[in-house]
């Protein structure tokens, strides 16, 4: 007998939604999470950039929870950032809460292996149990941000199907101000970055911030067959031969701060480890990879950032980081995002491929564009609040080169062979980010700002998604429609690895969830004998204690 | 440029652990025989002019808090040297970019505007991994300047406050802005 019915590894994004689901269904969880469990938010939280954000030993970094040590290393070829974040709710910690649903017309493009009406019901399932709640009372960023997009001639969107160009408050999982009476919900802080604490003084599980947490993870904890153990890296993928086909048997994993090796067995092991580290475990697992389709196809939004000045005040650091969007299916989207000065300095204006003092822009709807340094950064940051920023957003189009693999040219660190990821965009992807940028350009124009700057961001790997895709052959893919592993029988990925491409453009977290929990369904109906629990409109209760509201 | 090798990082009793998210392919052209000669024979108080300069170059202030932070990040992300240290080595790497444009003998002794002409050759150098030191150096130096980074401790609500942050305008840390909600109605987004 294994010693648990189902290890799930990792307990970021798509890990705990598996496991409050399961949990539920009286199986026996054991959920491993490599980095901490910040608890105690008001203890382990700051409103600081450099404490909570700093990629080298702020609290969001990746790497051991003593933050005395160096964090763990990745590979990459060429330039840009990578932005991983270690402990319990994983990058839904510094997420900005946003939940889009992705465009239907990218399911359809995709060839997706399930349809888009059939995910209908496990988004209203993730929309009810965050809840997922588009506010129409906006701070000024954002209400100058819809005004310009109604002023380029675009209209509102309703509803959360999204065929068209249009604007929109964005769907988030944060619970608006007053939203069960005085003192609940999010206060306007402007630190969704830095980390939720907000409101002080009611339970975790009624944050305002809807990260996995304060929701999935204090719904999973109430379930005494539930266990999460966190400081536990997973190191390797056990397996064992049942009918001639490899089968997932169980996990090892390695403690982070005593350094012990530990090993548990289950009837089904869940991967939820990230776009990075499910192909680096799988691949140093030695998993047969027949089709050599591990780790291929990431696709990361290859975003860029166009920022407007104002000869008024904007407050960039008032409101949810990021209240309104801009969709436009077969491009991407546009959204707000409001940040402190810190990383206003670094992603507005010194996060670039090019030489702001080179650039030519006379023919863009743009004054500037690349590095600006020097009394150009100065003047621009004399502007800091009178800025608006837009983040691109691109539908980017997948490419199997464009992948995360083992480092074969640096030491293998305490958990394994590094990874190393390598991105160039598709000429496509380039040409959609471009329109975009001028989109960006024009609607920030059209709301009255004076100045118009453009990054031209190297690649940043912040929405990363489909390293370990979902597909109809296994040829070109990694699992299958059910997120089981075409090769590993028992195995599931359970991340935003998994989705089969960039969703159109829309950020992944809800769509990530969406799958999880249908899996978390399969996992327990197939393996297990359980009973469907999803149902079209079943009409939840949030974990907060709130009834459903949309 | 030449690389480094498995058997040259373990010579150097470097750590296992070494570096993640910002800095990333730093450290392949970092160990590179070229700078480590240069970089050894730097001292401290070299190293913090040069990071002092860089910080003025990008900020246009000579901010010396900014400047430690940022060396203290660096020797704390990536693994050591046999001789000097990781920010020792990208001073070595901007004093040979100086001295190979003709701006100066050492970055630091040059004026800004011939410091901001290095950081433009790096950020256009062939090489990929000296762009990337440009791509992560530049923006390290201005996250620093106008975060809390400078702080003696995180930033809290009320708090210390950095002159910086009054030239931008911006309030410092915030629990609640609640003020400044709109109510509803058919202008709701028109700005007011």
């Amino acid at each position: 007998m294994p010693d648990h019915d189902v290890i799930i590894i990792g307990a970021g994004a798509g890990g705990p939604v598996v496991a409050k689901e399961l949990a539920e269904q009286g199986l026996k969880v054991l959920h491993l999470e490599a980095g901490a469990w910040h608890d105690r938010l008001e203890r382990d939280l700051t409103h600081s950039e450099a404490d909570m954000t700093n990629p080298v030993s702020g609290v969001f970094r990746w790497g051991p929870s003593d933050r005395d040590q160096g964090p763990w290393v990745r590979r990459m070829v060429g330039p840009g950032l990578i932005t991983q974040v270690a402990g319990v709710g994983g990058t839904t910690l510094h997420y900005f809460a946003n939940s889009p649903r992705a465009f239907p017309l990218a399911v359809e493009r995709g060839r997706w292996p399930v349809s888009y009406r059939s995910l209908i019901p496990y988004y209203e399932r993730v929309e009810s149990i965050l809840p997922v709640i588009r506010d129409p009372r906006l701070p000024t960023k954002d209400a100058w941000a819809l005004y310009g997009a109604d002023k380029f001639g675009l209209k509102e969107i309703i509803g959360p199907d999204v065929t068209r160009a249009g604007w929109r408050p964005q769907p988030n999982a944060v619970l608006p101000p007053g939203y069960a009476g005085p003192g609940t919900g999010c206060t306007q802080c402007g630190h969704c970055y830095e980390g939720c604490m907000h409101p002080h003084h009611v339970p975790v599980a009624q944050r305002a911030k809807r990260g996995t947490n304060v929701s999935y993870v204090p719904l999973a904890t109430r379930h005494r067959n539930y266990r999460l153990v966190s400081n536990a890296f997973a190191t390797k993928i056990v397996t064992k031969e049942v009918d001639g086909k490899t089968t997932a048997a169980g996990v090892q994993w390695r403690d982070v701060v005593t350094g012990e090796t530990n090993e548990a067995t289950a009837r089904v092991v869940v991967l939820a480890a990230g776009c990075i580290e499910s192909p680096r475990l799988w691949l140093n697992s030695e998993l047969p990879n027949t089709n050599d389709a591990v780790g291929r196809y990431l696709t990361i939004h290859w975003f860029d950032f166009v920022t407007g000045i104002f000869d008024h005040a904007i407050h960039p650091y008032v409101g949810q980081n990021s209240q309104s969007r801009v969709d436009f299916p077969g491009l991407g989207m546009l959204e707000t995002v409001g940040l402190n000065p810190g990383k206003e300095a670094f992603g507005a204006y010194t996060f670039s491929q090019s030489w702001g003092a080179d650039d030519n822009s006379a023919d863009q709807p743009w004054d500037t564009r690349g590095h600006l340094v020097g009394d150009a950064l100065k003047t621009a940051m004399d502007g800091y609040d009178r800025s608006l920023n837009f983040l691109v957003v691109t539908d980017d189009q997948r490419h199997p080169e464009n992948r995360v693999m083992l480092a074969d040219d640096w030491p293998a660190d305490e958990n394994g062979k590094v990874p190393k990821i390598q991105y160039t965009p598709t000429t496509r992807s380039d040409q959609r980010r471009d329109q975009l940028a001028i989109n960006a350009a024009e609607i920030l124009r059209a709301a009255g700002a004076r100045t118009v700057h453009r990054a031209d961001w190297p690649p940043l790997y912040l929405h990363m998604q489909s390293s370990m895709r979902m597909g109809r052959k296994p040829e070109t893919s990694v699992v299958d429609k059910n997120q089981e592993a075409w090769e590993v029988q028992r195995l599931y990925v359970c991340d935003a690895s998994s989705l089969p491409d960039s969703l159109g453009g829309p950020n992944p977290t809800l769509t990530t969830f969406a799958f999880a929990t249908r899996t978390a369904e399969h996992i327990a109906v197939h393996e297990f004998g359980r009973d469907p629990f999803v149902k079209s409109g079943d009409g939840v209760t949030s974990p907060a204690g709130f009834p459903k509201k949309n | 440029m030449s690389e480094i090798t498995r058997r040259d990082f373990l010579a150097m009793g470097g750590k296992t652990v070494v570096a993640g998210g910002l800095i990333l392919t730093i450290p392949k052209a970092l160990y590179d025989p070229r700078w480590r000669g240069a970089a050894a024979a730097l001292a401290p108080s070299d190293v913090q002019a040069t990071f002092t300069a860089l910080v003025e170059a990008v900020t246009t202030v000579a901010d010396e808090k900014a400047a430690a932070w940022i060396i203290a990040e660096f020797d704390k992300a990536l693994p050591p040297l046999p001789e000097g240290s990781p920010s020792s080595a990208v001073a070595a790497v901007l004093d040979s970019y100086t001295v190979k444009g003709g701006y100066g003998a050492t970055f630091s002794s040059a004026d800004p505007d011939a410091r901001r002409s290095v950081l433009g050759d790096m950020v256009k150098d062939p090489t990929p991994d000296i762009r990337q030191i440009a791509n992560q150096i530049l923006p390290f130096a201005s996250f620093t300047h106008w975060s809390d980074a400078t702080l003696d401790a995180p930033a809290t609500v009320g708090g210390p406050r950095l002159p910086q942050w009054d030239e931008v305008a911006w309030p410092g840390p915030a629990h609640s802005y609640l003020d400044t909600y709109r109510d509803g109605g058919p202008h709701r987004f028109h700005p007011k």
